[in-house]
């Protein structure tokens, strides 16, 4: 069994990865910062990292079978791919860290409220922790299999939403004045897009691997349209103005769903703590492994179990050093916009240069 | 694997896990100020004791506890003090605001509710001029509970077209927004029955008038697209009904002069149900009762806008129709001080059909 | 053999006490031994075929006996074959041959009338059809082999025979197509059943065990049947079916997690029906899976899900219940497996008195006594149901104990706790392989034909093999019919 993944499969990693937990709380980010017309933004960003996709996809294509550490090491030596594999570890760290906290706020905030924090972190970890163990093509499976249902709950719950809520609230859809805003927003919804990284650790298969970058372009597209989707939705059914006071608003969106005929659920956000945690288990789980991947590149002999365990101990530290900093999510987004941009833009298109310069002499 | 259990069950401290039947199953809340400050009155599904092994098919009993205090969070420890289990809220199906708390500002409760996990937000809301007492008592005579009367109240009255979908989240939604005016529906005892008896005009947290429900027909069709209404029309000493299906009105906007200007535009459908008397009427006739019909409908329509305008509070969300059209001129007005003097023209658009019945007057008859 | 070496066998066989009877038959300058274990070996053919012939041929003929002679002229047996390695004349015997020795030949003639007690072929037990033929394998390989070959008549069927087990010596047989079966899922599987070093194996189902990827386990890499007419098909579709000695059940591999899933009828009722089946199939698993845990998940943590009238009725069946929740659905599911454990081993003479001890107790009684409630009684019988309702008995196994990890983590985190469960185990089995499949094909990787053949099946629509299989001929006609679908 090959270490690889399918066309299919990259475009449910992509989906998952990317709409993890940015997609409770993107509506209240555009309501903040774009306001009616933020559609526009979410588009305009899902085109930017489209095109940034396609460069880290048309690497894996060349590359067949490699991550970015082995190519890398080809094109510029193992001093940069080293580089680079810690520049992801500590990345990738920082990322699932956050992600950590987001989700055990989350679930605190809004299904289990005597929680303590912690003990979100310390029950998921391991599970996040086994999924990553299996390696590559298992996760891969896995996001083919959670995929479908989160895209179908997706599908019909915003299906809802787009009838029972209030069109006014998301209209003028675009006001000409207001063009400045929604371009200066774009710097915002950048968390929303960044995840493509983690294609630098899912190698393609040889099969139709050609297809890939064209493919991993419409599903950031689809990406785009989903966020749009949901920020609409959750407009629709809160206000713009309401929707600024909940921290996790697509939650609450789905909270104002009223079901008559369906009586036995008469809490519609149980469907996103089932279906929609999926989603962020899966996303989380996807981040765990790239942090093996790249510390099993650096310490080839190390046991992968081994490297689990440490890289467990390692995010839930670092999560709960964060439960203990108040403006944590705050300073973490920052670093991982700035980092991400560095992983998913600067790093890939350095080297997709360099290897057409290569290959065309 | 077996850590992942291992660590599951260490972490069995199971906070959130706490069994249903060792909760107070909270059904409706009445929130008053009082003299002294705020209370409580909560009705709690009481589950009696016989019903374990056969399961329960009767009606459950209620007990009304309240708490008052200073503040709400001093109202809320007294109710806690009282009960003898954790109060549950989940399962609220209507809040109820006193009179007197809705002529004080409900603002303050509402950030309670938002912050607050449990409540739904698709809870229905009203207001009384009944003491929390009487409303609890009443109801309870019947054996069913206040919170599902009121509920069930509601969706009639919203299936019937005389009432709009009013929940504590719309409440919050007009409450964040820019121009916040909305209404609240108001309810009353009549033979120990919950009835609806009007509208509170609120603007922000506080009511800032009240709207009969005589005067407030009309009202729905600013709102939704509703169920057909009936009306009936006079006409030439007959009296005919019609079913009238609105669609949602469709407002036109615009800021000249100094002065708002709103075009208001209700189309839908009538169909003639029956006449008085068993005669036939020509097309001409027909045509000519539904003027009287369109005529009769119009002046409903522009006594609800007047009314509102009277009042002082856009509950008819005409500021969203004109903020969507002019979003940047909206931004430089005070609502609240150019709608009482808007100018509003109102177009009635409704098409008159035949119904079932035969009234047809055939050629050569 | 010169008569000194045939007694010099004897006397070592003799001393290894076997127990074995010498029957001999003197002839011209010198004489026949028949060697055999009068327990295995058919007594009334044993002189028909072997031995009045051998005796008649002797009077009569004044030469003496040659062992290609006699097996090829004078017995009448029909399977019979010429040795010469006289090492391996006890093993013959202990296996119910009757060899018969020469003082005048080196060589020995080994014949095979052997006679073994065994049932006769029967219904199914396990996997029960409506419209299906309903002969099923026994303990004998030879029966079982004969099943497979009136069925199979094409000429690539291979038999290939392999024995296992250094003291019980049982025969398995790998059982492929040669030109559909994929070469390295049979080299695989012939690899692994020579590499099996144990003093004995007692039929497929211990055999299963060696042939596992990993041999902690818990989801069956392989599949079983007691029906012959799902092996050939099996065989038919690409996949190697083994048989073995003293085992009524055949193993299939590869198998896939979908194949649990299929059941005889869904092949001779009318396609949609097979699809309506299918879907009802993985609700029961759901079923079996799910329910207590959602059961936890409602009642603990997330009772706010259903409408109030619910909710105060929940209450009420709650009211006189001693325990929490978890510990109450434990306590059940356990009883529960308690009584399945204890109806599958008791006597059928008080089989009825058991089930009906089990329902007074855990009826009537455990709920007036405040130990369960009524709704939860309803989940795990309905639970129990749905488990009789996936076709493949042993698939089930590994989802009653998945079942109490679920139970525990739903009751530590609700909701979350149960999709946390629930990843675990999905990830489990996605990561599995048997021989080089994916085990949760077609799901994942997804094929889209495979997909809809998991779901629908019908003869007629379905002129491909399933191509996780990567079998040598995918193709099942070459005949185009009207509802065939190309690919």
């Amino acid at each position: 069994m090959d270490n690889t993944i399918t066309n299919r499969q990259m475009v449910f990693i992509l989906f998952l990865t990317l709409t993890s937990i940015t997609i409770i709380t993107i509506p209240k980010t555009i309501a903040e910062k774009a306001g009616v017309g933020g559609w526009a933004t979410l588009l305009l960003t899902a085109l930017m990292f489209g095109l940034l996709v396609m460069v880290i996809a048309s690497l894996n294509s060349m590359y067949r079978g490699k991550m970015l550490y082995d190519y890398s090491r080809e094109l510029l030596g193992k001093a940069f791919a080293v580089i680079f594999a810690v520049f992801y570890s500590l990345y990738f760290l920082m990322v699932s860290a956050y992600l950590c906290t987001s989700m055990a706020s989350m679930l605190k905030a809004n299904f289990l409220l005597e929680t303590p924090l912690w003990a979100f972190v310390l029950v998921s970890l391991p599970v996040f922790g086994y999924v990553a163990y299996k390696g590559v093509t298992n996760i891969a499976r896995l996001f083919e299999f959670y995929g479908v249902i989160f895209i179908l709950a997706m599908t019909v719950v915003h299906g809802v939403m787009l009838y029972q809520g209030e069109t006014d609230n998301i209209r003028p859809l675009f006001v000409p004045s207001e063009t400045g805003k929604y371009l200066a927003a774009v710097k915002d919804t950048i968390i929303g897009f960044l995840g493509i990284e983690v294609l630098t650790i899912t190698p393609f298969s040889l099969k139709r691997s050609k297809k890939a970058p064209r493919v991993a372009f419409l599903t950031l597209i689809a990406v785009g349209f989903a966020y749009v989707l949901v920020v609409e939705t959750s407009i629709m059914m809160v206000g713009i103005h309401e929707i600024t006071f909940y921290e996790y608003p697509l939650i609450n969106a789905i909270r104002q769903i009223v079901l008559h005929y369906i009586e036995f659920l008469r809490r519609v956000d149980i469907v996103y703590l089932t279906l929609g945690v999926m989603g962020i288990v899966a996303g989380i789980s996807m981040v765990y492994l790239a942090i093996v991947e790249y510390v099993c590149r650096l310490f080839p002999r190390a046991a992968r179990w081994l490297v689990v365990v440490i890289v467990g101990f390692a995010i839930f530290l670092l999560s709960l050093e964060g439960f203990g900093i108040l403006d944590f999510r705050h300073i973490a987004v920052q670093l991982i916009t700035y980092g991400g941009l560095l992983a998913a833009g600067v790093i890939p298109v350095s080297l997709w240069i360099v290897a057409k310069v290569k290959r065309h002499g | 694997m077996t850590l992942a259990l291992c660590l599951s069950l260490g972490a069995m401290g199971c906070w959130d896990a706490s069994a249903v039947e060792d909760k107070d199953i909270v059904t409706a809340v009445v929130v008053d100020k009082t003299d002294s400050g705020y209370s409580f009155t909560v009705e709690i599904a009481s589950i009696s004791q016989g019903g374990g092994s056969q399961g329960g098919t009767k009606a459950p009993e209620s007990k009304v506890l309240k708490g008052e205090g200073k503040t709400f969070v001093a109202a809320r420890e007294s109710l806690e003090r009282k009960s003898d289990k954790l109060i549950d809220l989940s399962a609220v199906q209507s809040v109820v605001f006193t009179e007197n708390m809705l002529y004080d500002d409900i603002t303050q409760y509402m950030q309670r509710f938002r912050h607050n996990p449990a409540y739904r937000k698709t809870v229905y809301v009203a207001g009384t001029r009944v003491t929390p007492d009487d409303l609890m008592k009443a109801t309870s005579e019947n054996n069913t509970l206040v919170g599902t009367s009121l509920y069930q109240t509601f969706l009639s009255l919203i299936k019937n077209g005389q009432m709009y979908e009013m929940t504590m989240g719309d409440i919050l939604t007009s409450l964040s927004c820019e121009y916040k005016g909305y209404l609240i529906p108001a309810v009353d005892l009549s033979d120990g029955e919950i009835t609806l008896i009007g509208f509170y005009a609120m603007e922000g947290g506080a009511c800032k008038g009240f709207v009969p429900v005589e005067g407030s027909s009309g009202i729905v069709h600013f709102h939704t697209k509703s169920k057909p209404i009936h009306y009936s029309v006079e006409y030439k000493g007959l009296e005919a009904a019609f079913a009238v299906d609105m669609k949602k009105a469709v407002t036109r906007g615009e800021y000249r002069d100094g002065k708002v200007r709103l075009n208001i535009r209700f189309s839908g459908k009538a169909t003639l149900q029956y006449l008085s008397e068993e005669k036939k009427v020509t097309d001409e006739e027909l045509n000519e009762m539904g003027e009287t019909l369109k005529q009769d409908l119009r002046e409903r329509h522009m006594e609800a806008v007047k009314t509102s305008q009277r009042v002082g509070v856009d509950y008819l969300d005409l500021h969203e129709a004109f903020r969507i059209q002019n979003p940047d001129i909206y931004k430089e007005l005070d609502w609240s001080q150019v709608y009482p003097d808007a100018e509003i023209n109102m177009d009635m658009d409704v098409e008159i059909r035949w119904g079932t019945i035969d009234y047809k007057e055939k050629e050569g008859e | 053999m010169q008569s000194k070496g045939m007694e010099a066998i004897l006397s070592y066989l003799r001393s290894l006490n076997i127990t074995f009877t010498e029957r001999t038959v003197p002839y011209r300058r010198g004489e026949m031994k028949a060697l055999y274990i009068k327990q295995i070996v058919d007594l009334t053919a044993l002189p028909d075929q072997v031995l009045k012939p051998v005796v008649q041929y002797a009077a009569s003929t004044g030469k003496p006996l040659k062992a290609a002679q006699v097996m090829n002229d004078v017995i009448y047996a029909a399977d019979c074959r010429l040795e010469t390695d006289t090492k391996k004349i006890q093993s013959h015997i202990l296996e119910g041959m009757v060899v018969l020795l020469f003082s005048t030949d080196p060589q020995y003639v080994v014949v095979n009338i052997k006679k073994v007690e065994h049932r006769n072929v029967s219904e199914p037990e396990i996997t029960y059809t409506v419209r299906g033929p309903r002969d099923c394998f026994v303990e004998t390989l030879d029966v079982n082999l004969s099943l497979i070959r009136y069925r199979l008549k094409d000429p690539s069927l291979r038999v290939e025979m392999m024995e296992v087990g250094k003291r019980t010596k049982t025969s398995v047989a790998v059982i492929y197509m040669e030109d559909i079966a994929s070469n390295t899922v049979v080299t695989e599987i012939k690899k692994r059943i020579g590499g099996i070093s144990i003093d004995s194996v007692w039929g497929t189902s211990e055999l299963q065990h060696f042939l596992q990827n990993s041999k902690h386990n818990l989801f069956p890499l392989l599949g079983t049947t007691e029906r012959s007419d799902w092996a050939c098909e099996s065989i038919v579709e690409g996949r190697v079916v083994i048989l073995a000695d003293g085992g009524h059940i055949a193993l299939i591999a590869p198998h896939i997690f979908a194949e649990s899933m299929y059941a005889c009828d869904d092949r001779y009722d009318n396609k949609f029906f097979g699809l309506f089946s299918r879907i009802l199939r993985y609700m029961a698993l759901y079923i079996v899976l799910c329910p207590s845990s959602q059961y936890i998940a409602i009642v603990s943590f997330h009772s706010y899900i259903l409408p109030i009238q619910y909710t105060v009725l929940l209450s009420q069946l709650r009211q006189n219940v001693l325990f929490s929740p978890l510990i109450e659905v434990l306590l059940l599911e356990l009883l529960v497996e308690l009584i399945r454990e204890a109806l599958m081993r008791v006597p059928s003479k008080i089989g009825t008195a058991i089930g009906v001890v089990g329902a007074i107790i855990i009826g009537q009684a455990a709920t007036s006594a405040g130990v369960f409630s009524p709704l939860l009684l309803i989940i795990v019988s309905a639970e129990l149901l749905a488990s009789f309702a996936i076709p493949d008995y042993f698939a089930v196994h590994p989802f009653r104990i998945l079942k109490f990890l679920v139970i525990l983590m739903t009751g530590s985190m609700g909701l979350f706790g149960f999709i946390l469960a629930l990843t675990v185990i999905l990830i489990s089995m996605f990561s599995l392989n048997s021989f080089g499949v994916p085990y949760m094909a077609p799901f994942a990787p997804f094929d889209r034909y495979d997909y809809r053949r998991a779901l629908m099946f019908s003869r007629a629509a379905s002129p491909y093999r399933q191509q996780y299989l990567r079998t040598k001929d995918g193709t099942r006609t070459d005949l185009y019919h009207e509802n065939m679908e190309p690919k």
